[in-house]
């Protein structure tokens, strides 16, 4: 009698007790998901794909676990060199395990992701804008091209900017920010305008958004893989009055559609005081045979001890690598890597936010060498036969620029 | 036993050959072939494999949420002008289940391919199963038999516009499907190799019965 009770016990405990493992990796798949598809593929992301929905996932089941399984995602271009990039989004093994067994089929994806409900877009527009007037129309075909717009701007602090509209910012791919407080480019476009009557395509000017030698990106920027960009706790921008410069990079989508920027700046917190500014690195005087790879070394001398808080980099089709190292004046004169992008894409190139700035000492030296491919192997080479590459506007020519976020130093 | 008359057996031997002569000549046709009928928008219906044996087809398999198939669309629409040029039938083919007929409508007039070129609609993903298409967009060269069947001459990308998801050139520096098109309609060997097409796959659901 008490062997029976105990093997009803033993059956009962062993029938109704879920598979532990089975229960944990089913929700860590979806929760997955969401804190690495989601912020891109999902409601406020600006990626043309959606996976923002059980459904969209399903019926994109194989290519979403072919490119995890290849690394391809989450895009994460550059090798964290030891300070902690903000952005990181590089895979653990197991989490990426975790993913590729539940997109393994149909099934197993349907029981994996049940629990995933539809992520709407933050619907809440933010009271103050930055809109240009007029949009631009991008044609249905061709290569990326540069256009900027203005927008005005009341003077403030900010920690970062972001989309305000997310999800409709099709076709930008790269956006990057200045201040231009004389609105020198709504001069510019007004000239224009008044020279050759409203030109057909809209708003903004076929040019770069630097505003002399203060360089776009020096309000951060944004891009497909960062729709939202932030400086790290303790820093700001001091925006001045006046217009905002908004350089956008836009790829066609295969139709004509308007590019209209629509932004929101994310205010400073009371804390943020310690005001960032930008270093430019141009390549300029750009040169790259036909069939030919070439390299360039861009150098900044700091001339008084600064803390490094990101990097942007701006690059077209030729740039292929980037690897951004200080130099330090001790003795041996040692070369710090901070960041390394083997395999450069402006389809996910970002701005890159350090978790930890970065000191760098006066008299140390900023150097960022670039490799560039005017090759037939250049995956994105746009010419055959190959063309002669200028620095100039894409899709032709090449803009590359670095630009270094730094803040003055303070004792620690 | 009586001996069977040799009239009888004549004729027994007679019917025996003319059945067997039935099932051998008739036997496909005698299980009453169906040609594959698909949706067409605006709505209609077309049977893309039916034609006169030695005909040209290409079919592009699209999928309306799939950013590089979209990307491709002025090219796409591009070599439908040529094929329609060259006397080849170009059909665009979802073959995905989810849109409905007013998504694919508005899909079709945003990207100026409404009333420019045929669109089908394989929502049992027969024709994507039987051409072997797995990708969007994908483009298939096929050869009718006149039977309802095919010799399949292309299968893969429409161009180099795309060389890896988030790879993309300012413009395509090759046509492969454009130039197998060609080779085949002006009687020249197929061109090879011929390369994968990249882009979003096609999830089929279970085979129907």
């Amino acid at each position: 009698m008490l062997h029976r009770i105990l093997c009803t016990i033993f059956l009962t405990l062993v029938v109704s007790t879920p598979a532990r493992g089975d229960s944990e990796a089913s929700e860590s798949a979806a929760a997955l998901v969401l804190r690495h598809c989601s912020p891109c593929h999902g409601g406020d992301g600006a990626a043309p794909l959606r996976l923002d929905s059980f459904d969209r996932l399903l019926r994109n089941r194989q290519l979403a676990r072919l490119l995890i399984e290849d690394g391809t995602m989450p895009p994460s271009i550059a090798l964290d060199s030891g300070n902690g990039l903000l952005t990181t989004r590089r895979l653990r093994t197991d989490d990426r395990a975790t993913l590729l067994s539940a997109l393994a089929t149909r099934a197993s994806a349907m029981e994996a992701f049940k629990s995933l409900t539809t992520i709407a877009p933050n619907s809440l527009v933010p009271s103050v804008l930055l809109e240009p007037e007029r949009p631009w129309t991008i044609g249905a075909a061709g290569g990326a091209q540069i256009r900027t717009f203005f927008a005005a701007t009341d003077a403030q602090r900010v920690r970062g900017v972001r989309f305000a509209q997310p999800g409709t910012q099709a076709p930008i791919r790269l956006l990057t920010l200045a201040a231009d407080p004389r609105r020198t480019l709504r001069q510019l476009e007004a000239r224009l305008v008044s020279n050759t009557a409203p030109p057909a395509d809209g708003g903004g000017i076929e040019a770069m958004g630097n505003i002399g030698l203060v360089p776009s990106g020096a309000l951060g920027g944004l891009s497909l893989v960062q729709p939202r960009f932030e400086l790290p706790a303790g820093f700001c921008f001091e925006v001045p009055a006046g217009d905002l410069a908004i350089e956008t990079t836009s790829e066609p989508i295969g139709r004509a559609v308007e590019v209209l920027p629509t932004l929101a700046w994310i205010p400073a917190r009371k804390e943020d005081a310690r005001a960032v500014r930008a270093i430019a690195m141009p390549a300029v005087a750009l040169l790259v045979k036909a069939d030919t790879c070439a390299s360039m070394t861009l150098t900044h001398t700091i001339a008084a001890d600064v803390d490094v808080v990101a990097i942007l980099v701006k690059g077209g089709a030729f740039l292929r690598s980037v690897e951004f190292e200080v130099q330090s004046t001790d003795e041996h004169r040692r070369a710090t890597p901070l960041l390394t992008v083997p395999d450069f894409r402006m389809a996910f190139a970002e701005p890159w936010v350090f978790t930890r700035a970065v000191r760098v000492g006066a008299g140390s030296i900023l150097r960022a060498r670039l490799g560039f491919d005017n090759t037939a192997d250049n995956p994105q080479q746009p010419s055959r036969p190959t063309l002669e590459v200028r620095s100039g506007l894409p899709p032709l020519g090449e803009d590359t620029m670095v630009v270094v976020l730094v803040a003055d130093a303070v004792s620690r | 036993m009586k001996p069977v008359p040799s009239r009888v057996m004549r004729a027994w031997l007679l019917c025996t050959l003319l059945a067997l002569a039935t099932v051998f000549a008739g036997g496909c046709a005698s299980s009453a072939r169906r040609p594959l009928c698909l949706a067409t928008l605006p709505p209609g219906t077309a049977t893309p494999l039916e034609g006169a044996r030695g005909t040209l087809v290409v079919l592009i398999f699209l999928s309306p949420e799939c950013p590089i198939a979209n990307a491709m669309m002025p090219d796409i629409l591009a070599l439908s002008d040529e094929a329609k040029a060259r006397g080849v039938s170009l059909s665009l083919v979802h073959t995905t289940q989810w849109p409905s007929d007013r998504e694919l409508t508005e899909h079709a007039r945003a990207f100026n391919a409404q009333g420019r070129v045929t669109i089908l609609v394989d929502r049992p993903q027969e024709l994507a199963r039987r051409v072997g298409a797995t990708v969007t967009p994908e483009g298939a060269l096929l050869r009718l038999d006149g039977e309802g069947g095919f010799e399949r001459l292309y299968l893969g990308r429409i161009n180099d516009l795309y060389t890896a998801i988030g790879r993309r050139r300012a413009a395509a520096t090759s046509s492969d499907l454009r130039d197998a098109m060609r080779a085949a309609s002006e009687g020249r060997p197929r061109p090879m190799p011929q390369p994968k097409a990249i882009g979003c796959f096609i999830e089929f659901s279970a085979p129907s019965s």
